[in-house]
């Protein structure tokens, strides 16, 4: 955390420094309300958009670096000669303003999965380069599904991964900058900004022991869940139980913010124009899996709960990414029909322990 | 990687030639002058526009850098499959490799090597053939056993003559059943009943396994009699592979990516994978 | 990129609110609501998959005929001249039961004022007719469900089809709600398709012997004496003591919810007699009791409204055919027909569509995707799909939710009111309605009950609410005798039809018998479920319980056939779309006894205690 700088914002200039974000070229990403007043990501065009006062939306502004459909490219048939394909212009720079912490490490997870781990992905890295993260820290967990403080490093305010970081202590904005890209956006409010003292920096870590101490939402001791997966010592009921309650929808992947997996597509516009797309998809669902034989190697619910709690949590894909595959923010306990979400499966997954010992 | 490596290069079919009823041999020719080279067992996406992508494995020779040769089954449910069957002499598709990991052949220098092949499974090994005949000094024996359902049903039938009369390289197949014209004199039974006569040296023998899933675990068993092991027998697995590239998460067994880890196993990493 | 769209999702009658968006590159992203009181962020496979279903290669883009691409001025042309050379009560127009209301009134508008056809209905009423038919029989009253998150409320749930969970998945992400709140459950169906497992009580019971078990649970709660087990074809007496049981937690609920998928239940005798129950706990604690049926389709309701149903009450045009009779295979009096949406090999079968386009003069079909069915049409119009037009839905909880437009229709597509109006303009109709504003005009004077709605009200996803005041006035009575002049006692087979009249929007063809009313003649008679009577059986050499499989126009349909002691008639329970099974029931009796039914036996009734 040594180069990580910190300044105080008057909780009264915070409209101001929102609006001066417009200044930049960057699009503006922030949390905005939609008709049915749901709150969720969206470019806006001025401060008055923004609505920092929200738990966290359903969909993550993870989204806005891996969208849930993106064209890789667009291709036109010829009658002579190989068919024309255009790749999409490269992405423009946009400020993800407001992401929560659990999203701030999500997107760590994407980074050691896309970039990190050869090879790298051009489609992610290139928006990823292009994408400034704004970090809203939690004065509290900000919604009874949220689980981040159960979680790998989670926390009510991101120790890393985000360019710049607002949070809220005593009725003032403590702002961290961590990198460059944060450091572009703190010129921006060099006349709003005084430097940080200690007591402000202690405060919201004492203001975080407080809301962990007090906290009262989805257990999922994620650490024990953890050593009985990797260990394989589950008991294959527990599986059979969650593949019952498991309707193959594939929300919780849709909606997780560290899952990765997509599907390739064409799509004809005509018979000789159309684009090939990727697009989010979910290892939940039966066919995910299809060889071109038709066989499917994961063709049951319960194995396919099985093979997501192995993938998120075990220590095997641990070596790999650097990271476990749950950041605790809790989408997957809202979206699932049937009220399977990730801390019911790490307890069932617990008690299956239990129940080894006796 | 770029945005672009998932841009697909253009290659034009300069060759179709039927090998049973259900599959086709293509030869892709590459249209750019960038020779296209890879190691045996690698594979690569086959693009058809409008179909999609499928991965194929390269069974021509990795001496051959301006055009590759791939072996299509045409499934029901395969849409890039079937889409290529449909194609024509002159047509354009594109291809995106080579990818994966191919089998270590220099490792397996001054071995004995025996493959054992079945069904759509020859053409996975025909550049490891190609390859070991290429370089043929360095290696000692070589044993190719080949099984197909029926006679109709074997793929690069000339090359297999070829190979059957090759001091090279011993080459048995097998059917499993004779066809009703009776044209076939050779081996009847599955390819597990060609093991029983073979003079195998055990531990100084790699096995190449390619195949249908049901076959893994017979011939796992014959090589384990013959002393082969579980770290010299290297399989190369199918799975329902989308991205190629570890990414799309369609080919994990375990804690593996068939794309990126594999396609190519020993059997002894076969058995840590940690799967259903 | 555009702003987010709200949407309902139009694959089943849960209704569940989504967002579209549409990104750059003709990409939509889909975004489920929190915010949606019925789906609450949670969605089926079908719904999460819906932003693939507008763009993808299987959209229609251009007007085909005879399955080829031609321009729009020549496949209206060639609509126009076809329908002109037809008179115009031998023309049909069917619809599929996603339609918007805006466009069920186009449809409808074309039918009656342009070309002057009767003969209008849709495919929703198929799916979900004989359990609304059924409710609102016994419920004396038009049947408007209780919104689906009332389940939550609730301190005990029946629910009749233990397949919920995969026919209206929203409604299963309810009950499992409901239950983690505290809520009982008790599972009445013959086969467990998930749900029983998670039953309190869980009954299952013989084959298709649903309505029986129905019935017995009623006298119980009523009472009444039991039906016998053999002549109601109940399984063994282990159901009865679980039904005891049953009946005991209704007693003592204070609330409870009975709930059924229209889509499982293609008789109407199971709503029929889940309206009963719900209607006998309510005699004795008012308003504890009510029916959600989960429709199959998202506008089934919507549609008879605007008057794509052969009859509607209000209307002075002479009654239609309805879909059944349309599609039968020896259906003499249609020479056009007009499909919108529907992929009719899906009902009829490959053989059987092209058997209809062959004896049909002109097939005309509008759809937004590439199906069988436009492949073999005279004439296909591409037409705007989901996302690509806006719209509303009626729900069956008698609200209106709205669906906009997040992008330009792909292609060539249209907008269905664009296209017909063109059609229409060919015909010397030059004032078809085409925008929503006039279409709205229009439906706001035309159509009982939607004359308060504000557009704009719609447009902004406020709440809309049908009035039900007008709505039970539209009703009309709801018993009325009829005389069947086609189907008459014949000698060899003594059957009377005594049918009545039913003048909501469900049983709407005179000619349909009336099954509540058949039902209620049953029950006057306090003699259970009977389809035949018994010396008859024995001739035919029909079991109870059996079920003979009748050749339909639509198919073939099975009859469970029930004795009926005690009364010289046979009486037929059937829904009301299948006329042509019942006239050659009551022809000759021409059913394939061949194909009857394996009557499988396993029946238990598992009650989990504690
Ligand atoms: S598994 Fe669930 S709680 Fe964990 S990161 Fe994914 S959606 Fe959030
Ligand atoms: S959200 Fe729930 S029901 Fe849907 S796939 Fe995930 S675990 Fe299954
Ligand atoms: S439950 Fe019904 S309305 Fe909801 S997403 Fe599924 S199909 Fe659509
Ligand atoms: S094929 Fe995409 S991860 Fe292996």
């Amino acid at each position: 955390m040594a180069d990580i700088r910190q300044y105080i914002l008057p909780k009264e200039k915070l409209q101001q420094a929102i609006q001066r974000l417009f200044q930049l070229p960057d699009e503006v990403v922030a949390p905005t309300t939609a008709p049915r007043g749901d709150i969720y990501f969206q470019p806006v065009n001025s401060g008055a958009e923004v609505e920092l006062d929200f738990g966290n939306s359903l969909v993550s502004p993870v989204q806005c670096i891996v969208p849930s459909e993106e064209v890789i490219f667009e291709y036109h048939q010829r009658e002579q000669g190989p068919p024309e394909i255009v790749a999409p212009p490269p992405p423009a720079p946009q400020i993800i303003l407001g992401i929560r912490p659990c999203d701030v490490a999500a997107i760590q997870n994407l980074d050691n999965f896309f970039i990190e781990r050869e090879p790298a992905d051009g489609l992610y890295e290139a928006r990823r380069q292009q994408t400034t993260l704004i970090a809203l820290a939690c004065p509290e967990p900000v919604a009874d599904t949220c689980f981040c403080t159960c979680c790998e490093g989670g926390g009510l305010y991101a120790r890393e991964g985000f360019d710049v970081q607002l949070s809220l202590v005593e009725g003032q904005y403590l702002v961290e900058v961590a990198t460059e890209k944060g450091q572009r956006i703190c010129q921006l409010w060099d006349d709003l900004l005084s430097p940080a003292t200690q007591e402000i920096v202690e405060a919201r870590d004492a203001q975080e022991k407080k809301a962990i101490y007090a906290r009262t939402g989805p257990d999922a001791n994620l650490a024990a869940a953890i050593r009985r997966i990797t260990a394989d010592a589950v008991n294959p009921e527990i599986w059979e139980a969650v593949g019952h309650d498991c309707y193959s929808c594939g929300g919780c992947s849709y909606l997780c913010p560290v899952c990765t997996c997509y599907d390739v597509v064409d799509i004809n516009y005509d018979e000789d124009h159309g684009v090939r797309v990727r697009r989010t998809d979910s290892c939940r669902l039966g066919g995910f899996t299809r060889e071109a034989s038709g066989h499917i190697p994961r063709n049951t619910a319960a194995s396919r709960a099985r093979w997501y709690a192995y993938h998120k949590l075990s220590h095997d894909y641990y070596k790999q990414q650097a990271r476990y595959g749950c950041v605790g923010c809790g989408r997957c306990i809202i979206t699932c029909l049937g009220d399977i979400g990730m801390p019911t499966v790490c307890k069932l997954v617990r008690q299956s322990e239990a129940e080894k010992v006796s | 990687m770029q945005r672009e490596d998932y841009i697909p290069r253009p290659v034009v079919i300069d060759n179709i030639r039927p090998e049973t009823l259900t599959e086709k041999s293509f030869t892709l020719r590459f249209t750019d002058d960038e020779p296209f080279t890879f190691r045996p067992g690698q594979f690569v996406e086959v693009s058809v526009l409008g179909a999609g992508e499928a991965p194929f494995c390269i069974a021509s020779s990795p001496a051959q850098t301006d055009a590759i040769e791939i072996t299509v089954r045409k499934y029901a449910e395969g849409m890039v499959g079937s889409a290529l069957h449909e194609r024509q002499v002159g047509d354009y598709v594109g291809v995106r490799g080579p990818l994966g990991n191919p089998f270590p052949l220099e490792e397996f220098e001054g071995r004995d090597i025996l493959i054992v092949a079945g069904g759509i499974g020859l053409p996975a090994v025909r550049a490891c053939i190609l390859y070991i005949l290429d370089h043929r000094d360095n290696y000692r024996n070589v044993t190719l056993l080949y099984g197909a359902r029926t006679p109709a049903d074997r793929v690069y039938e000339d090359d297999l003559g070829i190979w059957e009369g090759s001091p090279d390289i011993v080459c048995q197949q097998t059917v499993d059943i004779a066809d009703e014209a009776g044209t076939w004199d050779g081996h009847v039974g599955l390819i597990t009943t060609l093991f029983e006569p073979l003079q195998i040296d055990g531990p100084q023998t790699t096995a190449i396994i390619v195949g249908p899933a049901v076959m893994y675990p017979f011939v796992v068993a014959e090589c384990q009699n013959k002393g082969i092991t579980d770290e010299n027998m290297y399989f190369s697995l199918e799975r329902h592979m989308k991205c190629g590239v570890g990414k799309c998460g369609h080919c994990t067994i375990g804690n593996k990516y068939v794309c990126l880890d594999g396609p190519v196993f020993t059997y002894a990493q076969m058995r840590q994978m940690h799967d259903e | 990129m555009s702003k987010l769209v709200p949407e309902v999702c139009p694959f089943c009658g849960a209704g569940c609110g989504i967002y579209l968006q549409h990104q750059s590159q003709d990409m939509i992203t889909l975004l489920p609501s929190r915010a949606d009181p019925i789906s609450e962020g949670r969605l089926c496979i079908r719904g999460w998959h819906l932003a693939a279903l507008v763009r993808n290669s299987q959209r229609l883009c251009s007007p085909l005929i005879n399955g080829t691409a031609v321009p729009w001025a020549e496949a209206v042309a060639a609509a126009t001249d076809s329908l002109r050379e037809l008179p115009a009560n031998r023309v049909a127009i069917l619809a599929a039961g996603h339609l918007t209301n805006e466009e069920a009134f186009a449809a409808s508008y074309l039918g009656r004022q342009v070309l002057g056809t009767g003969h209008l209905d849709n495919f929703g009423r198929m799916v979900d007719g004989p359990t609304i038919c059924g409710l609102q029989y016994s419920l004396q009253q038009p049947y408007t469900r209780p919104p689906l998150n009332d389940l939550i409320n609730c301190d005990l749930i029946v629910c009749l089809n233990s397949n919920l969970r995969e026919l209206n998945p929203q409604a299963g992400a309810w009950v499992k709600k409901a239950q983690k709140a505290g809520s009982k459950l008790i599972v009445i169906d013959e086969a467990d398709d998930g749900l029983g497992a998670d039953a309190d009580v869980y009954i299952q019971h013989a084959v298709r012997a649903r309505a029986s078990v129905l019935e017995q649970l009623s006298r119980i709660l009523a009472g009444e004496p039991e039906l016998s087990l053999e002549l109601a074809h109940l399984g063994p007496a282990s159901i009865t003591e679980a039904l005891y049981q049953a009946a005991d937690m209704i007693n003592s609920a204070a609330r409870v919810a009975i709930v059924l998928s229209a889509r499982a239940c293609s008789i109407p005798q199971p709503a029929m007699i889940a309206g009963k129950i719900a209607q006998q706990i309510n005699t004795t604690a008012p308003g504890s009791a009510q029916v959600i049926a989960i429709g199959g389709t998202p506008n089934c309701i919507g549609l008879i409204h605007m008057g794509l149903a052969p009859r509607d009450g209000n209307d002075q045009s002479p009654p239609g055919l309805a879909v059944g009779e349309i599609l039968a295979h020896d259906q003499q009096d249609i020479d056009g027909l007009i499909v919108i949406g529907e992929e009719l090999s899906a009902w009829l079968g490959e053989a059987g569509l092209k058997a209809l386009a062959r004896r049909l003069q002109c097939l005309i079909v509008l759809d937004s995707l590439h199906t069988p069915t436009t492949e073999i049409a005279d004439i296909a119009f591409p037409m705007a799909g989901f996302g690509e037009k806006e719209g509303s839905f009626t729900s069956l909880d008698g609200t209106l939710r709205w669906s906009g437009q997040v992008v330009e229709p792909v292609a060539e597509c249209r907008y269905l009111p664009q296209i017909f109006a063109e059609i229409a303009g060919e015909l010397g109709h030059q004032d078809f309605p085409v925008e929503i504003d006039t279409i709205w005009e229009q439906i706001n004077q035309q159509i009982p009950g939607y004359g308060d709605i504000e557009l704009a009200d719609l447009r902004a996803n406020r709440p809309v609410r049908l009035d039900e005041t007008t709505l039970t006035q539209r009703t009309g009575p709801m018993d009325q005798d009829i005389e069947l002049p086609s189907i008459e006692t014949t000698a060899e087979r003594p059957y009377t039809l005594r049918s009545r009249y039913d003048a909501n929007w469900w049983i709407y063809d005179g000619r349909v018998p009336a099954i509540p009313a058949l039902y209620r003649e049953v029950r006057d008679l306090e003699a259970g479920y009977a389809l035949m009577n018994p010396e008859d059986m024995e001739k035919e050499r029909v079991r109870p319980g059996r079920s003979a499989v009748l050749q339909t126009a639509t198919g073939g349909a099975r009859l469970l056939i029930y004795p009926l002691a005690g009364i010289p008639e046979g009486i037929i329970i059937l829904p009301a779309h299948q006329l042509k099974f019942l006239q050659r029931l009551l022809g000759f009796g021409e059913y394939d006894k061949e194909c009857s039914a394996i009557y499988r036996a396993p029946v238990a009734a598992a009650v989990k205690r504690g």
